[in-house]
């Protein structure tokens, strides 16, 4: 059965084609709300709000434009908006600090590593970070997206570079770093 | 070793291709909040919609139904009250002149006679009339031929007492014209009364007389069938009381004319004009009961508490409870259920009604094993939909129909063989509508309609076979707020004008009371309330 079939099916409300189609990208979308959550339970709740949307909200999807994206962007608003109603970026007192290169060293880091340091991060950098740098999100679309301005949204990614930077180097200056 | 890389694309390059299975549950999770919502959004509001839509619809026919058929009649009574107010003064005056031409024009007590030649009269004043009046003198021509004609031919009828069925219909038809007859002219009067020409005035005189002479023939030809002057007399003082002013007219015109007619009636000795004149009188009696039952309708609340032996079951094979349970017997339970109704009449054949019950369900689920989860295989197996109160019970409950001899070893710790008893508390709200096909001293009547079930009582109890019963928790799939489809048929026997009793085996169909449930479990229950009923 084809894409367009299984979302005709889904469409019209169809129990099994649902299952299909949650089972097709089910996977794809958890990574999205793992990266952009605190952690793993609060990515597993995302995941089922982001579905409960899509199937939802399936009849708007029109045949142009990938369906995949259309999900994606979804499972990301409904990540967002989690942490739009809880007012995180009301504190924005802090100083704006300029866009500078952050390097690291390319070692084999594990996925599992990045993930959980993505995790750590104050919400607001793990956001902006996320849709900067992992979705290719424009400063001025992140700034629409989370209501703050793009000067914001840039130095929010700045600050994240920083934490994780120094959280790689960190975790490479450990004694036993060698054995990860 | 390495080399220097910018962290996004450290990170970008890391996470592509980074993908999580998430676990089993969300799935569960997002299948059962679709499947509650489609359950909530494409099951329970359109049969809501359907039921409430067909209601509506049904309403809506007998109300315009009813109207379009009383129509008729409160035309003429309407009428009639502008006939009073106009006459009012005047009738005694016309009375008496009326009745005094009676007696000179005919010399004789053909009544009958009489009146006809006053309509004669009444019509060729009307005609005058007509001449100066523009807009209400063709109609009222036309009316006027209608009734000459037919009285010309009632005339014939009479005399040779042949046709009866024919004279019935004229007399109807002349009775309904005379009417008009009579709106026409004191329409046309109304303008003439301010030049006070003495022609309207007749012509008024003259429609009061019709009016007086059309009572006066019914009045006097029931007497004459009957024998009875007062007891009609008296029927009519009661139509009057409806508040109908109009009939006070007539009712004094017709003791007037009773009068003459007494004297009319010791002289007459025509046998025919008295049976044509009891066809009229049917005719009347007709219009009559017609208006009497109006009269019933006027007692159109009801307030009916009643009280109702509930059984209640599943229709398909399923549980509330557990997966497990599915094919185990269900024995359902009679229970109480009392409340208190009030009903509207919204015409003679239907009735819209609400109310307030409080009802008591419950069942229970047969040949299940009870035993000690600590002292058997170890984990203890809670019920899916269950919520123990007592957290510290380790008591397993497994269906003994599900019961292999593979987990032998368990069926040593068995502590008892019993049941599950789900008891369940609802306030229900009933709205049905209650359609009428027999309205006798006994009654009987088709009710349909639904319920709201609010959830008041949420209790299971696990009894053993030896009587015990423990209080296990509550369900956690029962919603507080569910509805049920209601269908009974009402047998009731009136004991007297207030005072009605009421027997009603009703089916109710429960909708979306649980949120989860195992295999088909369709609940139901099934009432048979009694009450009686008093109308105000």
């Amino acid at each position: 059965m084809s894409l367009e079939q299984l979302i005709e099916r889904c469409k019209k409300n169809d129990a099994q084609a649902q299952s299909q189609l949650y089972k097709l990208y089910a996977s794809k979308l958890f990574s999205i709300c793992l990266k952009y959550s605190r952690n793993y339970a609060e990515a597993e709740d995302n995941l089922q709000d982001a579905y409960i949307t899509i199937f939802k909200k399936i009849e708007q999807f029109k045949s142009q434009g990938s369906f995949e994206g259309w999900m994606k962007r979804i499972t990301i608003n409904t990540a967002l908006q989690r942490y739009r109603s809880a007012g995180i970026f009301d504190i924005i007192n802090e100083d704006q600090i300029e866009d500078v290169t952050v390097e690291v060293d390319d070692d084999n880091l594990s996925i599992d590593y990045l993930l959980g340091i993505i995790q750590e991060l104050p919400d607001r950098y793990r956001l902006v970070f996320n849709l900067y740098a992992l979705d290719d999100y424009s400063h001025k679309e992140i700034a629409s997206l989370l209501d703050i301005s793009t000067g914001t949204s840039k130095s929010n990614l700045a600050r994240a570079r920083m934490i994780l930077k120094d959280k790689i180097e960190q975790y490479k200056a450990r004694p036993n770093s060698q054995s990860l | 070793m390495s080399e220097k890389k910018h962290i996004d694309k450290l990170f970008k390059e890391q996470l592509k291709d980074f993908e999580v299975a998430p676990k089993d549950h969300v799935w569960e999770h997002i299948e059962r909040k679709l499947h509650q919502d489609k359950r909530k959004k494409r099951r329970v509001i359109p049969i809501w919609w359907q039921i409430a839509g067909v209601a509506a619809v049904l309403a809506l026919l007998f109300t315009v139904g009813n109207t379009f058929f009383n129509n008729n009649t409160q035309n003429s009574t309407d009428t009639e009250i502008v006939d009073t107010e106009k006459s009012d003064t005047k009738t005694s005056k016309d009375l008496d002149s009326t009745t005094k031409t009676n007696i000179s024009d005919t010399h004789t007590s053909k009544n009958k006679k009489s009146s006809v030649a006053e309509q004669n009269t009444s019509e060729d004043s009307t005609d005058s009339v007509s001449e100066n009046d523009l807009t209400t003198t063709e109609s009222s021509n036309k009316n006027n031929t209608v009734v000459s004609s037919d009285n010309s031919d009632n005339k014939d009828d009479n005399g040779h007492h042949d046709n009866k069925e024919d004279q019935k219909k004229q007399s109807i038809i002349r009775n309904k014209s005379q009417q008009k007859n009579a709106v026409v002219n004191n329409e046309s009067s109304f303008p003439k009364d301010k030049k006070d020409t003495p022609n309207t005035n007749t012509a008024q005189n003259n429609a009061v007389a019709t009016q007086t002479n059309k009572d006066k023939s019914n009045t006097n030809d029931i007497q004459n069938d009957i024998n009875k002057e007062q007891s009609e007399i008296d029927k009519l003082i009661k139509d009057t009381k409806q508040g109908n002013n109009t009939k006070i007219a007539t009712s004094n015109t017709s003791e007037k004319d009773n009068a003459t007619s007494v004297i009319d009636s010791t002289k007459a000795n025509n046998l025919i004009k008295d049976k044509n004149a009891i066809d009229e009188a049917i005719a009347e009696a007709e219009k009559n009961k017609d208006s009497t039952t109006d009269e019933s309708l006027k007692k159109r609340w009801s307030l009916a508490p009643n009280v109702a032996p509930v059984y209640f079951n599943t229709l398909g094979k399923g549980s509330s409870l557990d997966n497990q349970f599915v094919d185990n017997e269900k024995e359902g339970s009679v229970n109480v259920s009392y409340g208190i109704r009030g009903s509207y009449a919204i015409n003679k054949k239907l009735k819209i009604r609400a109310g307030v019950n409080k009802v008591d369900l419950g069942y229970s689920t047969n040949n299940i094993f009870v035993f000690d989860g600590t002292s058997g295989s170890g984990a203890r197996m809670p019920m899916q939909n269950v919520k123990l109160h007592d957290t510290l019970n380790t008591n397993s409950y497994v269906s003994a129909d599900n019961f292999s001899f593979t987990t032998g070893p368990q069926f040593l710790f068995t502590k008892e063989q019993g049941s599950i008893d789900q008891q369940l508390g609802f306030i229900e709200v009933p709205i049905e509508l209650e359609y009428s096909l027999i309205d006798k001293k006994f009654g009987l009547n088709l009710i349909g309609g639904f319920s709201t079930l609010f959830l008041s009582n949420n209790e299971i109890y696990s009894v053993q076979s030896n009587g015990d019963r423990t209080f296990l928790g509550e369900a956690t799939n029962i919603k507080d707020m569910s509805y049920s489809a209601n269908f009974g048929i009402g047998v009731n026997y009136n004991i007297s004008k207030q005072l009605r009793f009421n027997l009603e085996p009703t089916f109710k169909y429960q909708i979306n009371t649980f949120s989860d449930t195992s295999g088909d479990f369709q609940p139901f229950f099934i009432g048979v309330y009694t009450g009686l009923s008093f109308k105000f």
